[in-house]
């Protein structure tokens, strides 16, 4: 690259004539970086130039002004949120210390808390909670949504409260997901929906709200209907600007593809992300797309690949030791293992998983495992052992109170392995019909202090 | 066993920078106010009010926001949109041209901004060489036209559109710079 730069006028000659004095002008502006950055600037300008709206509009757009009122009320505002968020602060923290049976009637006392600020205050300290003890951020969020209403009386912007009550439903509707009460919270989103469109209908409001109603159709095993709702939010991420959500909701929109059955495609689409999931140092969302990205490829019986990413995941989730996900990328290695022929080492490896999953209180989870080392077993000709780990699934599942016919169903396999006689194929059938049953949080017990 | 995807959004601590919405108010509005009236023809005055309760919501969300200027932008669109579309409005829009302001056109906002500039550097720019620049960008003269407008010489003329580029230009890039 040549040190020597042309002036602006002979680079400006040259932009808008095509023509060159000296004749190297061109070979100097695409070797040049600041010549390049000089053309490609001056080219935005010109074409802008050329457009017949610059010198038609109305220039008193141009300089038109904010009116001081509506500043002075932005100001007001936002400096009495800050106070009002900074006075509830003290108090959550003190009411949250005490048993929650005390929460709702010390929350309705407490004056702190009956503004603006201290609803946000209480819905932010809901959603910090609500992925340890989605019971305790249910009384939260929805002692917030009854705060709200208490709100409409006091000098508030009119769509401040509405959109309030809207984003306090939305979280009560996050809380029921982790309770997987699916259909409760997909009900009580259409109430947040009507709140914000009373309110100021915001892009980023609505655009939470699809997030939410799809994550909980995504579970209900609506797929179909969470699918378009995905892709709307995606977009909407984007237009606001938000790389890491629109990746995030685009690698949920990949998982909802493995579960209509598009293997290839889910992997696409999640290869097509990692990079930039990674330039966000979003680690939860990395990890969990590397597990999934081994869980599809086990699908399609690549084991190499699924062990790559199943090592990945498992690095990754080791250092954010989310205990829950780093059980199931475990699993999906012991599978990998099973799957590329190494039976005794995949099944000492299901051993340990499905205690882990059963010491964590996810009993059907765990049970899942187990039919997968009743089935290899049966593989690996150890029968007495197929009736042992069948006997053990029926009693875990009566001691956890498990549906009735999970219980059937593992009591149907424990009678066909006792008389010789259970088959490959009973297994995945007991198998599809244990995958109904959730495994998530609902397990989990509130916090009573 | 396919693991989904568990973030909420929701704000996790409380909204910070409250002294930046401010800022970004008078930054803004004229790229807002643009979009809302001259884009979507939603009426002066009802933009301003659109405009106002775009900030009011960003008070909500300065804590998640992460680019501001894509952020209010898509958010005056959406509201803009909103407008034409909600209940009880008597005038009409016709689709054509909510679809055509679609900022799903990852490059609206920014030709917009440009424009804006353009618009703002001509009102700073010498009278002559608006006129100049008029003659050529807007009225398509060639610089023979040019010359016999300004009664000069062609090859003068040449030069005067040259000169009146640059310093256009050089403005835009200072324009440019401050918004930043």
């Amino acid at each position: 690259m040549s040190d020597i730069h042309y002036d602006d006028e002979t680079l400006i000659e040259f932009f808008t004539t095509g023509v060159s004095e000296p004749a190297d002008v061109q070979e100097h502006v695409n070797s040049c970086r600041q010549c390049g950055a000089f053309r490609s600037s001056f080219e935005t300008f010109a074409v802008a130039l050329a457009d017949p709206a610059v010198w038609q509009t109305n220039t008193e757009v141009l300089f038109a002004l904010p009116k001081e009122a509506k500043l002075q009320e932005v100001r007001e505002l936002a400096s009495r949120f800050d106070a009002e968020e900074a006075d509830a602060d003290g108090e959550i923290s003190t009411i949250v210390g005490r048993p929650s049976s005390e929460w709702r009637s010390r929350f309705a006392s407490s004056a702190p808390l009956h503004t603006v600020g201290g609803v946000r205050k209480l819905i932010a300290t809901a959603h910090e909670m609500v992925d340890h003890n989605p019971t305790d951020a249910m009384i939260l969020a929805s002692t917030a949504t009854a705060l709200c209403s208490k709100l409409q009386g006091i000098c508030y912007p009119q769509t401040i409260a509405a959109d309030l009550m809207g984003t306090a439903l939305k979280e009560q509707a996050t809380a029921l997901r982790y309770l997987g009460r699916y259909e409760e919270g997909l009900v009580l989103l259409k109430e947040a929906e009507a709140c914000f469109y009373r309110g100021s209908a915001s892009l980023a409001d609505l655009t939470d709200l699809d997030f939410q109603r799809a994550c909980l159709l995504f579970y209900a095993e609506r797929i179909p209907e969470a699918i378009p709702i995905m892709r709307r939010a995606a977009l909407a991420y984007r237009q606001l600007g938000d790389s890491k959500r629109f990746q995030q909701t685009r690698a949920l929109e990949a998982a909802a593809a493995l579960k209509t059955g598009e293997v290839r495609g889910a992997i696409a689409l999640w290869l097509s992300l990692v990079d930039g999931i990674a330039l966000e140092s979003d680690l939860d969302t990395l990890a969990t797309t590397l597990g999934n990205l081994g869980q599809a490829y086990l699908m399609l019986a690549d084991f190499e690949e699924a062990g790559k990413y199943f090592h990945q995941a498992l690095q990754l989730q080791k250092e954010l030791g989310l205990q829950p996900h780093l059980m199931r990328v475990r699993w999906g290695l012991a599978r990998t293992l099973v799957g590329t022929g190494e039976w005794e080492a995949g099944l000492a490896r299901l051993r340990e998983t499905a205690v882990e999953f059963e010491q964590a209180g996810m009993f059907s989870t765990s049970g899942l495992v187990k039919l997968e080392i009743a089935e290899l077993l049966l593989a690996m000709g150890k029968g007495p052992e197929v009736v042992a780990v069948c006997s053990d699934l029926v009693q875990q599942f009566r001691a956890a109170g498990m549906a009735t016919s999970a219980i059937t169903a593992a009591a149907y396999l424990q009678e066909a392995a006792s008389s010789g006689h259970v088959t490959a194929a009973m297994f995945k059938s007991v198998r599809e019909r244990l995958e109904d049953v959730p495994s998530l949080p609902k397990s989990r017990s509130p916090k009573t202090s | 066993m396919i693991a989904a995807y568990h973030q909420n959004f929701a704000p996790t601590e409380p909204p910070k920078g409250y002294e930046r919405v401010e800022e970004l108010y008078r930054l803004f509005f004229n790229l807002m106010l643009y979009l809302s009236s001259q884009r979507f023809k939603v009426p002066e005055t009802d933009a301003e009010s659109l405009i106002h309760e775009v900030f009011l919501s960003f008070l909500a969300h300065s804590s998640e926001v992460r680019d501001p200027r894509a952020w209010l932008v898509g958010s005056i669109c959406h509201a803009s949109r909103h407008y034409w579309r909600g209940n009880g409005r008597t005038e009409s829009i016709s689709d054509e041209v909510l679809k055509r302001a679609d900022p799903s056109a990852p490059e609206l906002a920014d030709t917009v901004a440009t424009r804006i500039l353009v618009q703002e550097l001509l009102f700073h720019l010498h009278e002559k060489c608006r006129h100049t620049l008029r003659l050529k960008y807007f009225e398509g003269c060639s610089a023979i036209e040019v010359a016999r407008e300004l009664e000069t010489t062609p090859r003068y003329a040449e030069k005067l559109i040259r000169k009146c580029l640059k310093r256009a230009h050089q403005i835009y890039l200072d324009l440019k710079g401050n918004k930043r």
